[in-house]
């Protein structure tokens, strides 16, 4: 999307009478990249569908809150990246009480899923990559498997690109000894 | 890209493992669209609500310049003490003439008592 349409597209969000039509395009703009950011968090197709719902209604219900100062694309992926972390600490709680999940393990969980197209060694680097803090494994997906420049993640999560890159490199540096020890 | 990096890149490469069901992105939008409810129109007090604090603050601006200007100064107060004390000064002044007193038989009487 050009500067030009973006911002065609910021005022015709603002206005009433054209918002609903402006935010659809939104969503068919954005909703595939946003759906991948969000999967590689929650890791199932059912919890990344009910999570990428929640971000649209809450930029729908927020759509006052958007001031011009970043892009239509930067909002909702703060928005995205949010709401995923809400609902991996919502639901490691829930994993607390019932202690299927821990038993189970994330790769046993990927191999077990139909939406799961990866081999073994895919889904260890999923556990592996599921173990990190939250800041980590941010990064870690954005610049592995989007290579997002840093000052655009430093936008996204309000770091500064000295503290992604040392985030980053640790977290590589993490799951390279996940799989050493392995090995 | 160091060293660890490429040790990654070798072993699992960048590609997407994930999948989603068919026609998933197709149907996405419109499903989106659907759920989304009716904005409601913003009350006029919502909008005007910049406006009526800015109007409060002057207000209590004017109405606190106001109180502060029309009560008297701490300067005020010592001029009116002083006015007193001059004409208590002025009344035992005239006394003491009167008395056919000076200041020196006062205190001897003060003294004595």
């Amino acid at each position: 999307m050009t500067v030009a349409d973006e911002q065609f597209l910021i005022k015709q969000l603002g206005d009433p009478k054209t918002q609903r039509k402006a935010f659809e395009r939104v969503v068919r703009e954005y909703s595939e990249q946003l759906y991948w950011q969000i999967r590689r968090i929650v890791l199932s197709h059912d919890d990344a569908d009910d999570v990428l719902q929640n971000v649209f209604m809450k930029a729908w219900t927020h759509l006052d809150d958007f001031h011009c100062e970043s892009r239509i694309s930067t909002w909702l992926y703060r928005i995205a990246v949010n709401e995923s972390i809400d609902f991996m600490r919502r639901k490691k709680n829930q994993a607390v009480l019932s202690t299927d999940d821990i038993e189970t393990g994330v790769a046993n969980q990927l191999m077990a899923d139909n939406f799961f197209d990866g081999d073994e060694a895919q889904a260890q680097l999923q556990e592996a990559i599921a173990q990190l803090p939250d800041v980590q494994r941010l990064v870690f997906n954005l610049r592995y498997y989007d290579d997002m420049k840093y000052s655009d993640i430093s936008q996204m999560l309000h770091t500064s690109e000295g503290a992604l890159k040392a985030s980053y490199h640790i977290a590589v540096k993490k799951i390279t000894e996940f799989f050493k020890q392995r090995d | 890209m160091d060293n660890e990096e490429k040790y990654l890149n070798q072993k699992f490469g960048k590609e997407n493992p994930f999948r989603v069901p068919d026609g998933y992105f197709d149907q996405l939008t419109d499903r989106v669209m659907a759920q989304l409810p009716e904005r409601r129109k913003k009350s006029r007090f919502v909008t005007l609500r910049p406006w009526l604090y800015a109007a409060a603050c002057v207000v209590c601006v004017v109405v606190l310049g106001v109180t502060f200007l029309s009560y008297p100064t701490k300067m005020e107060q010592p001029e009116n003490v002083a006015a007193i004390v001059n004409n208590d000064n002025t009344y035992i002044d005239e006394a003491a003439d009167y008395a056919m007193l000076d200041n020196a038989e006062i205190y001897a009487c003060l003294a004595d008592n």
